[in-house]
């Protein structure tokens, strides 16, 4: 079974893509049966994805000298585009990272398709929405099992466009449509610059497909290396919401919470983490890419954390929390430890898609995302308030809990890369003990301030959190499981790092829980206290401002500009141009029709006399005469 | 040859008649003088001429002939019906008051 | 100079239709016009007989004379039937028609020139005995056309001039 899985790993891919196109066509004729039909696409992923760990963990990545991270266990692939040149590759291979990926992929997107029969149930677009979950995860597992940069680069595009159509997926509320182009619009930047990467290593390497490539960059000149390098990170930035790229994320909040918790904090998210660990050998021999990746990664990780901290929609200070964790990512990935930055990616993924369905949860229950009007919901929500108590544990770095060891990893490795960027970390893990205290604070204790009746919901609904609530607990302990998966010795746990972050996560945790004890300290006062800081953070550093003022208006006037000159004036212009031109021809030839049969008789005679005498006359002969005489050419 | 003159003199004739004539039953005069010298033409020559030797065979020309004649008659006939269809109707027989399709 | 029967006979006939071409174009008087129209028409035969093709003179005086002569004539008639006196016909744009015939004519006889110097001096005469034999047999097809012909005109005829039915 397992073999025959592994064998034709496109199955994977395929079989979701059917269910999308399948649902989309029927679906509506059977609208009780589409979710649970629909869990058979991540259901193949995972199976897919269990199947190759274990066949991973059996076949010894001792000695294998290839250029994949371990023996792929499944491979295949056929020529695309043939022509006068040998075609383009394209096809699946399933190593060790694609396994786990897989496996993420299959379990997030499972379990969010089980919490969306409840919190979906009345939505008169639940077809479309499953539909869009399969071609979603058709999409994602393309975009993670390609044997190259072309499948990737494919997949990757489509789960940009599943992510906008999600996004935009209550496209009736203008704020939802205008998000969804906002995001598509952003990540198009990203996008840009990654189609041109993979156009970069195509001129240079003249391949695309992860062995060729990895087998070509040592022969590379650094420059072209450190170019590529970027033009990928660009592309990873876009997509996982790395400054100044990050601004579409917390707009993408508009589309339905398990839309957030499976592609914009869980999957397609962590695609650019994942590209570039896929694409290691890239950026391991480009150096000052990697300084460019740490950077960047350390500074969204501590920006968008100070952002969360002054959020009142509890899906805004997740959205901001997810573009921190990735910050944390990306910074691993510059400090040269893929390995962690890939077990944090596996970590986050759990307890980030549980917190996004806690809220989710709360949200259904209290029918607010305002936090400011919840409160007290322990009592009310007790499995939710659990679960989401385990995930704020694991995301503030509390020990045993998932994030705590995957976090400590990624301080340590970036701590000996550059102890800048480590306290900048530690900073952004203190603020993130903070915030998320604070969101449980408001959100689970103290008395219920709002106006519903707020209700557990169904077991579709909580059975998610909780099957999440296992790896987002127990994760962490597998970290040199994961990284013998990925081809690599297994940290051992720094003990200087692990008693700094503990620290600053129970720091973290303590100011929280004090500052936001009910009725002492309410938010309004925090306010008060922190004056003009605590606009702007909620406003995120105005940094939607400056992108409108820097990118977006002045995009907009040139479209004017082009708009009423270009187009309205000369093409415009040209096209009625052509048409009163032919009008004024055609009235004017009218004219001459003015039914005198007797006049149109004449004209034919004419007509047949000079007719007649272009035939009858010896041109070449006049011709003749007229050069020989007048010396006429 | 002078048959061609004299009957290509009266193709001619009727030419101008059909391009001048205002009422429609001149018009149709007219060109039955056209076709008449045309028809002239065609037998004279068909009788006559041996152009590279090959007479045309006796029974032919008249064949030939009576081929145009009854063209013509039917033609006729059938442009005198028109005239008094558009006679009675629009109440003209000239032929430049029929401008319907005027631009 | 001297001029010979045959060649008298033949300026005759051309003065002879000549005359009635002229005068079905010129004229002023619808019953002149159609006068003009019968001298033109009998002239045709007589140039039918001078090329020895005597059947086909008796069908032009049969078909045209006597059938085509008297429906312009009714025609004549039944349009022109009221109003007072009989009505001058009129023509217009004279000079450009004037140069567009005579510019017609010039192409033509210029095109023509071999042919008429090879006209043999006595003409095959067409005896009836012929014409059938020719009509049924090369040139069938033209025949059966003609009959299909004939009836499709007779019958645009009575369905054109049927008239409003009240």
């Amino acid at each position: 079974m397992s073999n025959v899985l592994l064998s034709n790993g496109w199955i994977a891919v395929v079989s979701p893509a059917l269910f999308a196109l399948a649902i989309g066509l029927f679906g509506t004729r059977t609208r009780t049966f589409v979710p649970w039909l629909s869990m058979f696409a991540p259901l193949t992923v995972l199976a897919t994805g269990i199947a190759a760990l274990s066949a991973t963990a059996a076949s010894e990545a001792a000695g294998y000298t290839g250029t994949y991270l371990t023996p792929p266990v499944g491979e295949g692939s056929l020529r695309w585009l043939l022509g006068a040149t040998e075609g383009i590759r394209i096809g699946f291979a399933i190593d060790g990272l694609t396994a786990l990926m897989l496996v993420v992929v299959g379990f997030v997107a499972l379990m969010v398709m089980l919490f969306s029969i409840g919190y979906m149930a009345d939505d008169p677009g639940l077809v479309r929405y499953y539909a869009l979950l399969c071609l979603f995860t058709a999409s994602m597992t393309l975009l993670v099992i390609a044997d190259g940069l072309v499948g990737l680069f494919v997949g990757w595009e489509l789960v940009g466009a599943c992510s906008y159509l999600l996004i935009g997926f209550w496209f009736h509320k203008p704020s939802a449509a205008a998000a969804a182009i906002k995001a598509f619009l952003t990540t198009r930047v990203g996008d840009v610059g990654m189609l041109l990467g993979l156009a970069v290593l195509w001129q240079t390497t003249g391949a695309l497909s992860y062995p060729d490539v990895f087998s070509a960059v040592p022969g590379l000149s650094t420059g072209t290396v450190t170019l590529i390098a970027l033009l990928l990170f660009v592309g990873a930035a876009g997509k996982s919401a790395q400054f100044p790229l990050h601004i579409w994320l917390p707009d993408a909040m508009e589309g339905p919470t398990p839309v957030s918790a499976l592609i914009h904090a869980a999957t397609m998210v962590a695609a650019g983490v994942f590209l570039v660990a896929r694409t290691w050998p890239v950026f391991e021999a480009a150096p000052n890419a990697q300084v460019v990746v740490l950077a960047i990664g350390a500074f969204t990780a501590l920006a968008a954390a100070t952002i969360a901290l002054a959020q009142t929609d509890i899906k805004k200070v997740l959205a901001y929390s997810t573009i921190s964790q990735l910050g944390f990512m990306f910074a691993a990935l510059g400090a040269g430890a893929w390995v962690a930055a890939m077990f944090h990616l596996i970590t986050h993924a759990a307890f980030k898609a549980l917190l996004f369905l806690g809220s989710g949860s709360v949200i259904h229950g209290a029918e607010t995302q305002d936090m400011r009007e919840m409160g007290g919901l322990l009592k009310l929500m007790p499995i939710t308030a659990a679960t989401w108590l385990i995930g704020s544990a694991a995301l503030a770095g509390i020990p045993p809990l998932a994030g705590f060891w995957s976090k400590d990893e990624v301080i340590h490795a970036v701590m000996s890369r550059s102890p800048l960027a480590g306290v900048a970390l530690l900073a952004a893990s203190l603020l993130t003990a903070f915030y998320i205290t604070r969101a449980t604070r408001l959100t689970f204790f103290g008395s219920y301030r709002g106006t519903h009746h707020p209700h557990e919901g169904g077991w579709v609904m909580w059975v998610p959190l909780v099957a999440l609530a296992v790896p987002a607990s127990l994760a962490g302990f597998a970290g040199h499981k994961i990284a013998e998966t990925l081809g690599e010795r297994g940290e051992s746990l720094d003990f200087t790092t692990a008693a700094l972050s503990i620290g600053v996560a129970f720091l973290g945790v303590a100011v929280g829980w004090i500052a936001y004890r009910d009725g002492v300290v309410s938010e309004l006062d925090v306010e008060a206290r922190f004056g003009r800081a605590w606009p702007v953070l909620r406003n995120a550093y105005g940094f939607d401002g400056l992108v409108s003022a820097v990118v977006v208006r002045p995009v907009y006037a040139l479209s004017d500009w082009l708009y009423n000159l270009v187009d309205r004036k000369i093409f415009d212009g040209a096209a009625e141009g052509v048409g009163t031109l032919t009008r004024k021809i055609g009235t004017g030839m009218s004219r001459i029709q003015y039914g005198d049969t007797q006049w149109y008789a004449t004209l034919l005679a004419a007509g047949f006399v000079v007719l007649a005498v272009l035939v009858a006359v010896d041109w070449a002969m006049i011709a003749q005469w007229l050069s020989t005489n007048l010396g006429v050419r | 040859m002078s048959l061609v003159y004299v009957a290509l003199a009266l193709f001619c004739i009727g030419l101008y008649g059909t391009l001048t004539r205002r009422d429609i039953i001149a018009v149709l005069a007219s060109v039955e003088v056209m076709l008449g010298g045309a028809t002239v033409l065609l037998v004279g020559l068909s009788a006559t001429s041996n152009l590279a030797g090959v007479s045309t065979p006796p029974g032919e020309t008249s064949g030939v002939g009576l081929v145009i004649l009854v063209l013509a008659a039917a033609e006729a006939s059938v442009g005198l019906a028109l005239m008094l269809a558009v006679a009675r109707r629009l109440n003209t027989t000239r032929i430049d008051e029929l401008d319907e399709v005027s631009g | 100079m001297s001029i010979s029967m045959i060649e008298l006979v033949f300026w005759m006939i051309a003065a002879a239709s000549l005359l009635g071409a002229l005068t079905v174009v010129f004229t002023r008087d619808v019953t002149r016009m159609a006068l003009g129209l019968g001298v033109f028409l009998l002239s045709v035969a007589g140039w039918f007989v001078y090329f020895s093709q005597t059947f086909l003179a008796a069908a032009q005086v049969f078909v045209y004379v006597g059938g085509v002569l008297v429906l312009v004539l009714f025609a004549i008639m039944l349009v022109h039937r009221s109003g007072a006196g009989r009505p001058a016909l009129e023509s217009r744009h004279t000079i450009d028609s004037i140069m567009v015939a005579v510019a017609v004519f010039v192409l033509v006889v210029s095109a023509l020139q071999d042919v008429g110097s090879a006209l043999t001096v006595t003409p095959l005469p067409g005896s009836p005995d012929a014409i059938s034999a020719a009509l049924l047999g090369p040139m069938l097809p033209h025949f059966e056309a003609l009959g299909v012909l004939l009836l499709a005109a007779l019958a645009a005829v009575i369905v054109i001039s049927g008239g409003e039915r009240s």
